[in-house]
């Protein structure tokens, strides 16, 4: 009987030891490599990337304004800032007159009419209006010196700016100047930032 | 006889002198109107010759009330212009992430999304997502110093990779008028 007792607890001994034996490997690696000379063991390594946030500083919404007597175009500069970690492309997607306005203009090329000479009921129909890179200073060199007219549809991409960097764009335009009235227009400006 | 006629003749007299001063008096007050009419010029402006004043009866002469400005007129110069139009341009800072997930792509799926409208931005932002000119996701109204990070798909997507664009439209925060929009190129992907 007491060798039976004996026998059991011998046997319990024996499984816990192995148990114990076989379980701390599990927590300790996930291979044993084993062999002669060099021995090659494989960690793979896995990685989260969070997608980056652009974040830009940029101009809702522009005024110009139009002084027929001195024959003048004044509109502030669109300076645009580029927050984000890394060079961020900045597209001009749209520039078109839009309604809201005293009067609602038709953009046309700037060499289609004889400005200067332009009649009451013309000048109050058609502008060139157009968007450009101010200067150089904040883009990346080979940026787009063109002006895009608002009579263009396709968007055209101005240049890129580094991070913590600011670049200006400026609005020029080719207009009548028979105004019998003070008048407002709108055109709406649309931009598109993507990563470079 | 011959003692009353002389009598009669001065008290004849006597009644007509009252009436003699009286269209006197009424001949002086005429002349005095008249010369006064003529000759009064109220203000700074040069008095009109004798000639001129003698031919232009009162209701066509100069009704020299008032005083204009001196000088010549000036309207505001470019730069005046200028400081005007920039106090007019709002402008905002966008914080985008970059990319865009939904687990599904049917409609109703909630993919993760997160875009700030910082506190120091006077708009209101809404945003969309854009795939092949089609609106397949649109945001709450985000107030500056809120944020969102997810968006619900309107349209059902096939499960892939896209090119899309995030389209941010600015509103007044008063008024709630639109008052323009930009675009940002972004990776959207559906399970």
């Amino acid at each position: 009987m007491k060798s039976n007792i004996k026998r059991f607890l011998a046997c319990i001994v024996t499984l816990a030891v192995l148990m114990v034996s076989t379980a701390v490997p599990a927590f300790a690696a996930d291979t044993t490599d084993t062999g002669t000379g060099s021995v090659t063991g494989n960690v793979t390594i896995n990685g989260t990337i969070s997608p980056l946030t652009i974040s830009i500083t940029h101009p809702v919404n522009v005024a110009y304004a139009i002084s027929p007597d001195a024959g003048t175009f004044t509109a502030p500069d669109l300076n645009v800032t580029n927050n984000t970690k890394v060079a961020v492309n900045v597209t001009v997607e749209s520039l078109t007159a839009a309604p809201g306005g005293s009067l609602t203009f038709t953009d046309v090329d700037p060499s289609s009419n004889s400005w200067s000479t332009l009649n009451l009921a013309d000048s109050k129909k058609y502008i060139a209006l157009g968007i450009k890179a101010k200067d150089s200073t904040g883009w990346n060199s080979g940026y787009n010196t063109a002006t895009h007219w608002a009579v263009n549809a396709s968007p055209i991409l101005v240049g890129s700016l580094n991070p913590a960097v600011s670049g200006n764009l400026a609005l020029t335009a080719d207009y009548g100047l028979s105004f019998d009235g003070t008048c407002t227009a709108n055109h709406n400006l649309v931009f598109l930032f993507q990563l470079a | 006889m011959d003692k009353r006629k002389p009598k009669d003749e001065e008290e004849k007299r006597r009644r007509k002198w009252p009436y003699i001063m009286l269209l006197i008096l009424l001949l002086l007050l005429f002349l005095l109107l008249t010369h006064s009419c003529g000759q009064h010029y109220p203000g700074p402006g040069p008095s009109p010759s004798s000639s001129e004043s003698s031919n232009t009866s009162p209701s066509s002469s100069l009704d020299d009330s008032g005083s204009a400005l001196p000088g010549s007129s000036s309207s505001p110069s470019r730069q005046e212009i200028l400081s005007q139009l920039q106090k007019q341009q709002v402008t905002v800072t966008d914080k985008v992430s970059s990319q865009i997930s939904f687990p599904g792509g049917s409609t109703g799926s909630t993919g993760i999304w997160e875009v700030e409208n910082q506190p120091s931005n006077s708009v209101i932002m809404q945003c969309e997502i854009i795939l092949n000119g089609k609106t397949v996701a649109k945001s709450v109204p985000i107030y500056p110093g809120q944020h969102i990070d997810s968006i619900t798909l309107s349209q059902p997507v096939t499960p892939g990779n896209y090119n899309v664009t995030a389209t941010i439209k600015y509103y007044n925060k008063t008024t709630k008028a639109y008052l323009g929009m930009a675009d940002y190129g972004i990776h959207m992907s559906v399970s």
